[in-house]
């Protein structure tokens, strides 16, 4: 097998709020390999987002190690993390998260400005992008003028726009109506096909179904690790 | 980030918030505006004293009237009456200066036949020409023995001569000056302005008429000389003079004061530079505040922006920006706010300063010249930018310094 992209080891995380700790994260260790999507679920307040955070560089982790592709993460300051999430990581979130009163193409663009990339290579990686969620056609609208579904693809093309090692979604469906969430989670299946790492936060058995490999939380523990045999591919009725 | 990213993502924000923008840099339009204006103007009025000081030469010595405070300068406010005829005899006599001349003024009607208007007459004699170079267009100037005869004769300034008479010979005509008439004996050639008076716009008549019949007093305004030899051994030596004239025994006691003022041309240019450099160091204070209200408002409205785009923020670092490219985006949002505010400011301070030099020159004073120190432009927008450096800077660093996740979740 492949060399792990994701190696964590009994990962803890305590918040220290004035005198009370919250301890969010007790003791997770898991490895994710290179082409997997994993679904991380369990009822509210079990971890699932501060894990989330971690992976994807937004937060430090109190105790225990974790790897990415090999490089130690305790060990990065500052600006080694933001390059870590400019280059490595690609974030969905549930509120999309979009420049209200910028186009498409320029939330897309938004990640790679922080690149050495000329300005032709970033249109044409944001196009590419735009491109591979199927909103072409909707380039030059202003991300208010969308529906939540045209919102969440453009929030996955700006996450793929830095062709990052990992795409990590905290519940991109929560925001949307069940027939919108079958087409977000059918586009994240086939980004997954191309070869993209995908790891997704939900609450909806249905939803993890598209998944490979679900990690159930409670109160902050791992509790299960099973792999999806009955992916579900496709067919959604329109 | 490249820093043409950067100023292109700063232009782009600024551009969405266009109107609150340009509401926030007025308070630096104005001041850096005001600032322009006023030092053009400052250095337009002092050009214009200077040079009016330097046409008189320097061997000038004025003796005015004082109550012993004051420092110096040029003829100053009519108050005391402490210097008359007996002085300018005295100083005549003296042999230390090659003339000497009254000036004593007064504004009254002065008619002729259907003209009646108030004028400045001045009270003096045959030798304010040689101190004061003036040409004769028209019959001659005043003589010795108009002043010695209180004769009742009159020299004009040019535009008196044209207002009252048009294109006819004056010479020979009468005018009535307060009720009393004159008889016309010349015009002067055209004498511009000095110490800011229109000398084309009074007439002159001699000063022994001018104490007896008109003010009925025996004091002057003040004297005017041309020392023969070093000035500051003359005005040494005149003062002694004068002390002797007017009894006082020990200017320096408590009881004793001089009761008059000798200076020249030369105090006369340090006085100007003096008023120069208070008035740089007042406008220059006033510029100060301007600009730091002006950095206030644009700290103020950072501090808006950041709380505003606090989520954007929370994006931009969550895709990948490090603390020091959110830090000098909102930098450069800040520059930017006040470099147009200082250009813009630049822009309006240079055109109202033609436009005041225009008027200036078309109504008032020909002599006027319009200066726009370069200097000024370039410390203007050096300013401007250091403005937006320093107020921009606090907000910028708030904005740095937050937590993505924190940021993220901000309604
Ligand atoms: N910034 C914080 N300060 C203190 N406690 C926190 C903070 N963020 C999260 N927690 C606590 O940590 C625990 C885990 O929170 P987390 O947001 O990871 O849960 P979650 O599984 O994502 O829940 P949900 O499904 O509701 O999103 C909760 O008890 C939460 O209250
Ligand atoms: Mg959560």
């Amino acid at each position: 097998m492949s060399n792990p992209l994701i190696h964590v080891q009994d990962l803890t995380k305590l918040y220290v709020n004035d005198e009370v700790t919250t301890p969010a994260l007790q003791g997770v260790s898991f490895v994710i390999h290179p082409g997997e999507f994993v679904s991380i679920m369990g009822p509210s307040g079990s971890g699932k987002s501060t894990l989330m955070h971690i992976l994807g560089f937004l937060d430090t982790f109190t105790s225990g190690s974790y790897s990415f592709n090999g490089t130690d993460v305790k060990g990065l300051g500052d600006v080694a993390l933001a390059k870590m999430r400019l280059n490595e990581v690609g974030f969905v979130f549930q509120a999309f998260n979009l420049l209200q009163k910028s186009t498409v193409l320029e939330n897309v663009l938004l990640p790679t400005t922080y690149t050495e990339h000329t300005q032709q290579e970033r249109l044409r990686l944001a196009k590419d992008a735009i491109e591979s969620v199927s909103m072409t056609h909707r380039m030059n609208h202003y991300s208010s003028q969308l529906s939540g579904g045209e919102k969440q693809r453009v929030a996955i093309a700006r996450a793929l726009v830095n062709n990052p090692s990992i795409v990590y979604a905290d519940e991109p469906t929560g925001n949307l109506d069940s027939k919108t969430g079958e087409k977000v989670l059918e586009l994240l299946a086939d980004l997954n096909d191309a070869g993209h790492t995908i790891v997704m936060v939900t609450h909806e058995a249905e939803a993890a179904e598209y998944s490979k490999r679900i990690l159930r939380f409670k109160d902050g523990f791992l509790q299960s690790d099973s792999s999806n045999g009955h992916q579900r591919r496709g067919g959604y009725s329109k | 980030m490249k820093i043409s990213d950067i100023v292109f993502t700063a232009l782009n924000s600024l551009n969405r918030t266009r109107s609150r923008s340009l509401l926030t840099i007025l308070g630096i339009v104005i001041g850096i505006g005001a600032v322009i204006v006023m030092l053009s103007i400052g250095q337009g009025a002092q050009g214009l004293i200077l040079n009016q000081v330097a046409d008189l030469g320097s061997d000038l010595i004025f003796v005015e009237p004082s109550s012993g405070e004051s420092e110096g300068g040029p003829p100053s406010p009519f108050i005391e009456q402490t210097v008359n005829l007996d002085d300018e005899i005295a100083m005549e006599r003296s042999g230390l200066f090659s003339s000497v001349s009254p000036s004593l003024y007064t504004t009254v009607p002065v008619i002729f036949q259907e003209s009646n208007s108030f004028i400045q007459v001045v009270g003096t004699d045959d030798e304010q020409t040689s101190i004061f170079p003036a040409d004769v267009a028209l019959g001659r100037n005043l003589e010795k023995e108009d002043v010695s005869g209180n004769a009742r004769v009159v020299v004009l300034g040019k535009e008196i001569a044209e207002d009252f008479f048009g294109a006819s010979d004056p010479i020979g005509q009468r005018i009535k000056i307060k009720d009393l008439s004159f008889r016309v004996v010349g015009v002067f050639d055209e004498q511009g302005t000095r110490f800011f008076q229109n000398l084309d716009k009074q007439v002159f008549i001699p000063v022994t008429t001018m104490q007896n019949d008109i003010l009925g007093v025996d004091y002057v305004n003040y004297l005017s000389a041309i020392s023969r030899s070093d000035i500051e051994t003359t005005k040494e030596d005149l003062a002694i003079l004068l002390r002797e004239t007017h009894d006082i025994e020990n200017p320096n006691g408590l009881a004793e004061k001089d009761d008059f003022l000798v200076s020249s041309q030369t105090d006369a240019t340090k006085t100007v530079g003096t008023i120069g450099n208070v008035l740089t160091i007042l406008l220059s204070s006033i510029a100060a505040i301007s600009l730091l209200v002006g950095g206030i408002g644009i700290m103020n409205i950072m501090l808006v922006s950041v709380t505003e785009r606090t989520r954007e923020i929370g994006l931009r670092k969550a895709v990948g920006a490090t603390n020091q490219e959110v830090l000098r985006q909102f930098l450069i949002e800040a520059i930017l706010l006040t470099m147009l505010g200082g250009l813009i400011g630049v822009i309006g301070g240079v055109l109202i300063s033609l436009a005041m030099g225009w008027i200036i020159q078309n109504f008032f004073l020909d002599t006027w010249s319009v200066i726009i120190p370069p200097s000024a432009i370039v410390l203007s927008v050096v300013v401007a930018t250091a403005i937006g450096l320093i107020f921009g800077y606090y907000p910028a660093k708030s904005a740095a310094k937050l937590n993505p996740i924190e940021a993220l979740r901000y309604e």
